[in-house]
């Protein structure tokens, strides 16, 4: 019997990617690392496409699936590195950023803390007229 | 960073660069944890 740790689905904030859905391995400490500095592109034409090609190998190896499509009948583009660069960077960088934050961001805390129980009297006295009415 | 989580666990960095970067969230959830501990 063999053992297969989850992978990550992707969510995305920008609305033009409504419906996107990208499942995609886990994310390992040196390659956060590594897709972190290759996202900030450089402002030299050669360099960034040298970090563009990276960037897309290292997330193409990754993804497992997607379910995006291009043209008039819907063509399945490949979910792999090929793939990627054949999109805009304005996607790529969408793609690292949603796998960072799948990967590692943390929601800001509740902004109450438990009241350890306790009910106020408004409240307690609703619970018990809730009660009295399903036991009556 | 990386050479305060290599102290804290007792491995090389090589080996803590091989960990699944869901640690790096479980040390920001203990980090707001303390944080809210301690009144901030």
């Amino acid at each position: 019997m063999s053992y297969q740790r989850s992978t990550l689905k992707l969510a995305f904030e920008d609305p033009q990617f409504d419906g996107l859905e990208v499942r995609i391995k886990r994310l390992p400490i040196k390659k956060l690392f590594a897709v972190t500095e290759l996202s900030e592109l450089g402002e030299d034409l050669g360099e960034m496409r040298e970090q563009f090609f990276q960037l897309t190998d290292m997330v193409g190896e990754s993804l497992l699936s997607w379910n995006l499509t291009e043209g008039d009948d819907e063509e399945a583009v490949p979910a792999d590195a090929e793939g990627l660069r054949s999109q805009d960077i304005e996607f790529v960088l969408a793609i690292v950023t949603a796998w960072t934050e799948a990967a590692t961001s943390v929601s800001p805390p509740l902004p109450n803390r438990s009241t350890s129980g306790q009910l106020s009297p408004g409240q307690f006295e609703l619970m018990e007229r809730v009660l009295e009415s399903q036991l009556s | 960073m990386v050479l305060a989580l290599c102290e804290r666990f007792h491995c090389l960095p090589s080996v803590l660069m091989e960990e699944d970067a869901e640690l790096l969230r479980l040390v920001k959830i203990e980090a707001l944890g303390r944080r809210q501990d301690s009144g901030e």
